[in-house]
């Protein structure tokens, strides 16, 4: 036993190392590029200081620059952390923050002043990292997914489509989730009719925890069934307790004991 | 503090084996899951099919032990290890990586006589050692929740307790029971920039009767109908949604030397959500579809070979409505598992499992059109099992 708890002490003073040297290393901001991987049509980038200029595939551009793209034309753009931004016809965006901040870190934010943006988004690996398009006063902020994101600039409504994984707008200090095959449309920052609410229908709705049983009930067999029911029944209305069907003896799960693990009995 | 904690950890040890009537189970194991879609869709008439891929390695432990003739304590967790890749057509693949411990479960049943008949109360509760985050960041590449549950869970502290009677009927036996489920905050925000967003799932009321008909040789048949009330889900203090209360109605059929099966169905009656402007209103259609289920199995010794069927009906939008349409679809599942005596108090359980699940219009294809999703999911299991 002393063996084992020295073992997990130096696990936890490496850890403890390891943690202290990814913090100072994430103090480091850097500025990363992204560059045209794609260029159809007329596509062009206004540097600081500069006109508009016409650009082609290989073209790097940096935050601060404008992105317009006209009729018929479209690009895509590949960032430093792998992530693509796909730019629709007569679209036009400002690259607001490009950064790298320290070994897993990024932020990585547009202004998308008109048009269609699609995004495919690296998974983000740190709590600090994000993801950001902001229009019309939405800021839609992702993390490791797919989305299209639509902004109207006449009529100031903003439309996002969320292909995989979450993606969160703040709007007027609120937070709204969207998650795969969701659309969300917001009228001048205010959400629109066919918003799901906030409810997020990956986390199975009304959710929740515990729920469970040991079995100890064994020589009530009447007693026994309510409770496995009571753990089935919270397991199955949205998929909320900790559910291990493979552990015989917990007794929250009668079916499924016979079941492999990960299934759910309805 | 540490000796502080040794000391009760000790004399709480003390205390349960000096009652005497000590008895219990631990379970130790590791389960491998795999799963893939076998064929590519559009989810959104981008220009982008998408491949589903990923597995899991799970480390379970449970452990239940009764301290005298009516009270008992359980608890559970597990560590897990997991992969999930998901590759847009044409582009690289986005792979996550889990190392997590995920919520642990520990409770108490207390069993005792109200009413001059058996009762049970059932006290658990979780504790969140899981990343509330993890869930939705898995689901990218996951077989959708409906028919597998995400086995991972970081759900933020919750409470559950449940009373149950049981009335003798003859030879048979009617219970009766009433549970609660407390879900406290917690936040699945995982660093957009954005501000955190508590999210609070609503609470639940279960309520349930059994009717249970023993027959010969530890043979007996089980109806089961059970109800479950949901309060509203809230963010940031803000009503957004309630599910729809559920009725479920079941036949068992078991004979543990040999045939059994259970027959289920669950209905669910129309929710609330959250409108434009912020109203809080009934679904003018019912978010979830009805599910039915049928689980056989037969039992030669120590072999079991158990399966599922499971189908699950198209929710009450149209599909038009790209937002709350959910086309349903089955499950096909068998579940083979060996049990190997190792002692009169010790066991090792091996597993596996296959399931195929067609998730009925889960995509949009390109040019509008809807386009189902096909996956495979395998199990493959063992565990330690020895009474204590």
């Amino acid at each position: 036993m002393v063996l084992i708890m020295r073992l997990i002490y130096q696990l936890l003073f490496i850890l403890a190392l390891a943690g202290s040297q990814a913090l100072a290393a994430g103090t480091q901001k850097t500025a990363s590029d992204g560059v045209f991987t794609s260029v159809s049509g007329k596509v062009q980038v206004k540097k600081k200081g500069k006109k508009f200029q016409t650009v082609k595939s290989g073209t790097t551009v940096k935050a601060g620059e404008k992105i317009s793209t006209g009729n018929n034309s479209n690009a895509v753009l590949r960032f430093f952390d792998g992530s693509e931004l796909k730019v629709s016809p007569k679209t036009q965006f400002t690259i607001a923050k490009l950064e790298k901040n320290g070994l897993q870190d990024k932020a990585l934010k547009f202004k998308l002043a008109v048009g269609d943006l699609w995004a495919s988004v690296k998974k983000l690996t740190s709590s600090k990292s994000s993801f950001e398009i902001e229009s019309g006063g939405v800021v839609c902020g992702v993390r490791g997914t797919q989305f299209s994101y639509h902004y109207d600039q006449d009529r100031n409504i903003v439309t996002v489509h969320v292909d995989e994984g979450t993606v969160y707008l703040n709007s007027d200090g609120h937070t709204y989730l969207f998650t795969a095959g969701q659309t969300g449309n917001f009228y001048n920052g205010n959400p629109g009719k066919s918003n799901p609410g906030q409810s997020n229908g990956n986390l199975g709705g009304n959710n929740g925890n515990g729920g469970n049983g040991n079995g100890n009930n064994e020589g009530n067999s009447c007693l026994a069934d309510l409770n496995q029911q009571f753990g089935n029944s919270l397991a199955v209305n949205g998929d909320n307790t900790f559910t291990d069907p493979q552990v015989e003896g917990s007794g929250k799960v009668n079916v499924s004991a016979q079941l492999a693990a990960g299934e759910t009995v309805p | 503090m540490r000796n502080l904690k040794k000391s009760l950890l000790g004399s709480a040890l003390l205390w349960i084996l000096g009652t005497g009537a000590f008895g219990g189970q631990l379970s130790l194991g590791g389960q491998f899951n795999a799963w893939n879609a076998t064929n590519t869709v559009n989810l959104d008439g981008s220009p982008a099919p998408n491949n589903f891929e990923g597995w899991e390695i799970w480390a379970p432990l449970s452990l239940s032990f009764n301290v005298d003739g009516g009270l008992g304590f359980y608890g559970q967790t597990e560590y897990g290890n997991g992969y999930y890749k998901d590759t847009p057509s044409g582009s690289t693949s986005d792979i996550q990586y889990m190392n997590n411990f995920s919520d642990t479960v520990v409770g108490a049943d207390l069993n005792f006589k109200s009413f001059n008949v058996p009762s049970i109360l059932n006290v658990g509760f979780n504790i969140p050692t899981g990343d509330p985050s993890w869930e939705q960041r898995q689901i990218a590449s996951s077989v959708p929740t409906e028919f597998l549950a995400s086995r991972y869970r970081g759900r933020g502290f919750g409470i559950s307790a449940m009373y149950a009677l049981a009335f003798p009927a003859g030879s048979a036996q009617i219970g009766a029971s009433a549970g609660y489920l407390y879900s406290g905050n917690y936040n699945p925000n995982f660093g957009t920039g954005s501000p955190v967003a508590d999210l609070k799932l609503g609470d639940s009321v279960f309520v349930s009767f059994n009717h249970i008909q023993p027959f010969s040789d530890n043979q007996s048949q089980i109806i089961r109908l059970s109800g479950l009330y949901s309060l509203t889900t809230s963010i940031d203090k803000q009503s957004v949604f309630q599910m729809g209360p559920n009725i479920n109605a079941s036949y068992s059929w078991n004979n543990p030397k040999a045939f059994s099966f259970d027959l289920g169905v669950q209905y669910f009656l129309p929710g609330q959500r959250q409108q434009i402007g912020g109203a809080f209103v009934t679904e003018p259609q019912i978010s979830y579809g009805a599910r039915f289920y049928l689980a056989p199995s037969y039992v030669m010794g120590d072999f079991t070979l158990a399966s599922q069927a499971k189908y699950i009906l198209p929710n009450g939008y149209p599909q038009s409505d790209t937002v709350l349409y959910n086309g349903g679809g089955y499950l096909l599942g068998v579940n083979p598992s060996f049990r190997l005596k190792l002692d009169d108090s010790s066991a090792l359980k091996f597993s596996a499992g296959y399931d195929f699940i067609n998730a009925q219009n889960l995509g949009n294809a390109l040019g509008g059109g809807r386009a189902d999703i096909y996956y495979n999911n395998w199990t493959f299991g063992t565990s330690y099992e020895v009474k204590l």
